[in-house]
């Protein structure tokens, strides 16, 4: 008999999917697809640049919104902040790999590892705004206590967002020369499709990801509370023994 | 609502004056913070004076997070806290109670700062408009934001160590917006972006979190 | 190819990081599941 755990046919067939889609993104990133004539093979650093940025987005994006219903008296359910939190985490991952392949896509582009532009130093701090969310959700508590906290830092962190893009970008218009678009404006049919290869590829991940880490947080309270359970049944069983030897 | 604020507000701020926790300790630390500064940065090539709109909000910013942490430290001590969700008293207006008196405090450290930075780092002012509209602003979305994350971090074991985390990169815009401002106000620097629009995103940001501490503080104040 | 390197240790960054996570969160559910019966599992 197969032995327990959070896989599912649903998730198998996701996770195959997923890796043939990673092979074909290799292939078409690294090898089909044509050198930038500007940034030469550099450019193929976007392929995985570009989709980690997006899906890391569309993580967060997940996390306010299961923050925003959990909140939501109609709606809530502990299944929205598990959801919030399984895709905060998924999101800083993303985040870290898209700040640390622009990093390399910038090395050879525009000889600095980091330059304060608009774009990297809003994607810096919102790597760290999510960090803390996802320290404050480590802390021990009830699951409904922390669900509150939590779905309130998430959605705090959200609302900032907005205005530190205006903040950064106004800040940077001085210096406009660094911001520089990632792609050419003419972009070559294969290399198009290899970037939109990268989205489905990184989005399939981000969903075969999301769901067992999901179903974890998932085992992780009902360990809790089993825990919580023995512990009171302990206490009423040392309470009956005190009980049953008094005169 | 503004009854109950008053009324935590002054209860605060009357603490604070027999305690004296802000200006014996956090006012000091301010200071020490541009004596600091000065160390790092040779004082005698003219850096002080030309970055000194960038170190006084740093300087802003960590002596708010004590402000901060001592304004929810006094709840904690006694089971105060509890004290204040039982009381009766509107959450939002204890919220707004709260953040007025941190507001208070931060404005008075601001003062000093300004004060430290004109004798100590040899700035000129050429702006007081911009500084007095600029801090005002800064401030209530700072005592906004501080006070949410204050409360989120009260109960925690963790909150010395959690609360900078959570809340520096959230007022991130206010740090950038006025030190543009004051980069105006301080040398005169012209900037591409008018200070008036620096100023009104920092009354966005103020305006943003005061309406969230409003909404959210009842919640929050719920949880032990 | 030209900078080599550089696209070598991002692309193989990626799938390592990817893979290294996805391969804590399964051993860890695993071994979780395993304290419970098959019908206690919220899925499948």
């Amino acid at each position: 008999m197969r032995s327990l755990s959070t896989s599912t046919t649903v998730t198998r067939g996701l996770g195959i999917l997923t890796l043939v889609g990673a092979g074909a993104l290799v292939l078409f990133g690294l090898v089909l697809s044509p050198a930038d004539e500007v940034q030469k093979d550099s450019v193929r650093l976007m392929y995985v640049h570009v989709p980690a940025a997006v899906t890391a987005y569309l993580a967060f994006g997940v996390t306010a919104l299961g923050s925003a219903l959990w909140l939501w008296r109609r709606t809530r359910s502990l299944f929205w902040d598990r959801l919030a939190g399984a895709s905060a985490e998924l999101g800083v991952l993303f985040t870290g790999l898209c700040l640390l392949t622009g990093m390399l896509w910038g090395r050879p582009t525009w000889g600095v590892y980091w330059t304060w532009d608009a774009r990297l130093t809003s994607t810096a701090l919102l790597f760290v705004l999510f960090l803390g969310y996802l320290a404050l959700r480590r802390v021990q508590a009830d699951p409904e206590v922390r669900a509150r906290r939590s779905a309130i830092a998430a959605l705090i962190a959200f609302v900032d967002v907005p205005v530190v893009h205006y903040a950064v970008d106004w800040w940077r218009t001085l210096h406009q020369g660094s911001t520089v678009s990632t792609l050419d404006p003419k972009i070559d049919d294969l290399m198009l499709f290899s970037l939109m290869l990268g989205m489905v590829v990184f989005a399939l991940a981000y969903a075969w990801l999301v769901t067992h880490r999901y179903r974890l947080a998932q085992l992780e309270e009902m360990v809790d509370g089993r825990r919580l359970e023995l512990a009171i049944e302990e206490r009423r069983a040392e309470a009956e023994l005190v009980v049953g030897t008094a005169p | 609502m503004w009854r109950d604020a008053v009324l935590v507000a002054g209860k605060d701020l009357r603490l604070e004056l027999r305690s004296r926790v802000t200006t014996n300790q956090v006012a000091p630390f301010a200071v020490l913070v541009l004596v600091l500064f000065a160390f790092a940065l040779d004082p005698d090539r003219g850096i002080l004076a030309r970055v000194s709109a960038g170190l006084y909000w740093v300087a802003v910013l960590f002596s708010a997070l004590l402000a901060i942490q001592r304004a929810f430290a006094v709840e904690a001590a006694d089971g105060n806290r509890d004290g204040l969700r039982l009381s009766g008293l509107d959450p939002a207006g204890i919220f707004l109670g709260k953040a007025l008196a941190i507001a208070v405090q931060l404005l008075a450290l601001e003062l000093l700062l300004l004060g430290g930075v004109i004798l100590l780092y040899g700035t000129d002012v050429t702006d007081w408009m911009y500084i007095v509209v600029t801090c005002v602003a800064a401030t209530v979305g700072l005592a906004a934001a501080g006070t949410i994350y204050g409360v989120l971090a009260a109960g925690l074991r963790v909150r010395e160590t959690l609360l900078p985390l959570l809340l520096l990169p959230v007022v991130a815009p206010v740090l950038i917006g006025s030190t543009q401002v004051f980069e105006v106000a301080l040398g005169g620097t012209a900037l591409d972006i008018a200070p008036a629009d620096w100023v009104r995103l920092l009354s966005v940001f103020a305006v943003i979190y005061t309406a969230f501490g409003v909404a959210a503080f009842g919640p929050l104040l719920e949880e032990s | 190819m030209t900078h080599v390197a550089y696209i070598a240790v991002g692309w193989i960054a990626v799938f390592l990081v990817v893979g290294l996570y996805a391969l804590s969160v399964l051993v860890k559910g695993r071994r979780l599941a395993q304290r419970f019966d098959r019908d206690d599992l919220p899925w499948g």
